[in-house]
């Protein structure tokens, strides 16, 4: 039996936070492909974890690198390259409110 | 005239530096042969035809002047089209990606141009990576050469076509979740994912970050070796990256396999495995055996949560990594309309079906109030595998699997049904959940597509991995 967690009303609320535009047409398929793939992943909660302590707090011998500033030009034209609406330096981008 | 279909690295370094061909020539002829094969197998996106002629010709003036060049100097390579090459269109296989060209190079991409190797141009993936059959791309199907009606699997099915059919000596592709071996399974190639961290992904368009890593499509082992010499090593651009070097001699040490360990994982040989992968795999087990190895069968309770555990952690980062495509970078229109109706249209339109149902699950797995019964509750597994595998290796050097659980399969078989797509990663997924260095050898078949057998090292042990596939595949 597969558990439906996910329905129209789920895929609409998903599709807002990740900021896409889903037709309405498609959204029970999307349901139908997310409850498949949860109904699969749920095998995880037949695996013991109690006592498991997370690797990726640990220290790791890496160290951060330190905050200096750099004079890099190519570095600061790859960043703005992407964006094509600029003004010289400066990017536009739409009023957020 | 050369055959292309017998060259490998070292052949074809041989034939450079006994003049027998120029690297020119050879550039020319992978071009020739790519504009009239390529139709059919659908391998490349783009072609980088001046640029490598250029190349090429730079590595013939070494090669005149007595200069002593490189193993890769003058190899023609290809890339998959999510590692970034500057000057070149990089589209991840995606529409949001149609029109970006990279303003500088991935750090392997230095690496490889340093050596000398001559990039062909950019194959076909799945779009960002997502997929095991290279069908997703936003751009085109590419074919399996063994058989055209058959998928080349994926991600990096553009970068495995093109090598088993002879459109370039060796690629590059990245693996997440097995987008390296599993292709070069079904293409009936050798295919490596080095341990996390051996190679920088600086310039790697990110799927999950926590699991990404670049790795190649070569013929042989020996070709595999060389590739992974050129392209590890720390980077300051790429934080995981660690001091780790490889030599290609290494590979030759072992002259027997006496006093190694192979491990055979009892749970990828159950009754679920189809029974002629499992003869094969146990034919292939004996020569290690004959070679001097001992063979011992090794339990990983729970490598079978690697799957949905992947399918948690991959979507959850790939949902974060994603969200830089806003429509304001990497877009080619002028903006007209407000912030929010921007996002929404830009991505909605751009990204394909599988790319917007991985990004969603991944917004819901670690949502409030489903955070904790899933992405903590996969790392508590992904943890307790690591553990698994750390002692495995206790009692062995490398582990034996197969690489995929069957031979490569339709095109269109599994397009519906996204679950029984993600199944054909079962047994690469794990060294990716365990930071482990993985590698597929082919093993061919009279008549038939080929299979791969896998071996997974502790990490950093790149070097005992690849000297038993060395020897195994001498022997195969």
């Amino acid at each position: 039996m597969i558990e439906k967690l996910i329905n129209k009303k789920t895929v609409e609320n998903l599709a807002e936070l990740s900021r896409l535009d889903i037709k309405e047409s498609e959204q029970e398929k999307i349901a139908e492909d997310l409850n498949s793939i949860l109904n699969y992943i749920k095998e995880l909660e037949q695996v013991p974890t109690q006592g498991i302590n997370l690797d990726f707090v640990k220290k790791t011998n890496k160290e951060f690198r330190h905050d200096i500033p750099q004079e890099n030009v190519t570095e600061r034209e790859s960043l703005i390259e992407p964006f094509k609406d600029r003004d010289g330096k400066f990017l536009k981008i739409p009023p957020i409110f | 005239m050369i055959n292309l279909h017998d060259l490998t690295i070292k052949k074809t370094h041989d034939l450079l530096i006994n003049k027998e061909i120029s690297a020119f020539h050879l550039t020319k002829e992978f071009f020739d042969y790519i504009e009239q094969r390529d139709k059919k197998i659908g391998a490349y996106l783009s072609l980088h035809r001046d640029e490598a002629l250029e190349q090429a010709n730079e590595i013939d003036k070494k090669i005149s002047s007595k200069e002593e060049i490189g193993m890769l100097a003058g190899i023609p390579i290809a890339i998959k089209d999510n590692i970034l090459v500057k000057n070149h269109t990089c589209t991840s296989g995606s529409k949001i990606l149609e029109n970006y060209k990279a303003t500088y190079d991935a750090t392997v991409i230095k690496k490889l141009k340093k050596s000398g190797a001559i990039i062909l141009g950019k194959t076909n993936l799945d779009e960002f990576a997502m997929g095991s059959s290279t069908e997703t791309s936003a751009f085109q199907i590419t074919k399996n050469p063994l058989d055209e009606t058959c998928v080349p699997g994926g991600s990096s099915g553009g970068s495995a076509a093109a090598v088993a059919s002879h459109q370039a000596i060796a690629s590059l592709g990245s693996d997440t979740g097995g987008s390296v071996r599993q292709p070069a399974s079904f293409c009936g190639l050798v295919g490596l994912k080095p341990t996390y961290g051996a190679v920088s992904r600086f310039g790697l368009a990110a799927l999950a970050s926590s699991l990404d890593q670049i790795g190649t499509f070569t013929k042989t082992v020996e070709d595999a070796a060389l590739m992974l010499e050129t392209i590890s090593g720390e980077d300051k651009n790429d934080n995981t990256s660690m001091p780790f070097t490889f030599k290609t001699s290494d590979t030759k040490n072992l002259l027997t396999l006496k006093g190694i360990k192979i491990g055979i994982i009892k749970e990828c040989f159950d009754n679920n495995l189809n029974p002629e992968i499992k003869t094969t795999i146990d034919a292939n087990i004996k020569i290690l055996e004959d070679l001097g190895a001992e063979i011992k069968t090794i339990s990983l309770p729970h490598i079978a949560a690697s799957l949905p555990c992947y399918y948690i952690l991959m979507p959850a980062e790939a949902s974060a990594n994603l969200a830089r495509y806003d429509g304001l970078r990497y877009a080619n229109s002028k903006i007209d309309k407000n912030l929010k109706d921007l996002y929404f249209e830009h991505r909605g339109k751009n990204f394909g079906q599988e790319v917007r149902r991985r990004i969603m699950l991944g917004a819901f797995v670690l949502s409030s109030g489903y955070y904790d019964a899933y992405y903590l509750k996969a790392k508590k597994v992904q943890q307790l595998i690591k553990d698994e595998f750390r002692n495995a290796f206790n009692e062995c050097d490398v582990l034996i699997s197969p690489t995929t659980p069957s031979e490569a399969f339709k095109i269109g078989e599994k397009t519906q049904d996204p679950v029984s797509m993600y199944l054909s990663d079962i047994f690469t997924v794990p060294a990716n959940i365990a930071g482990l260095p993985a590698i597929s050898l082919p093993i061919k078949r009279e008549n038939a597509l080929p299979y791969g057998l896998q071996l997974t090292a502790k990490h950093f042990d790149e070097k005992t991995l690849l000297a038993i596939s060395y020897l195994l595949e001498k022997a195969m």
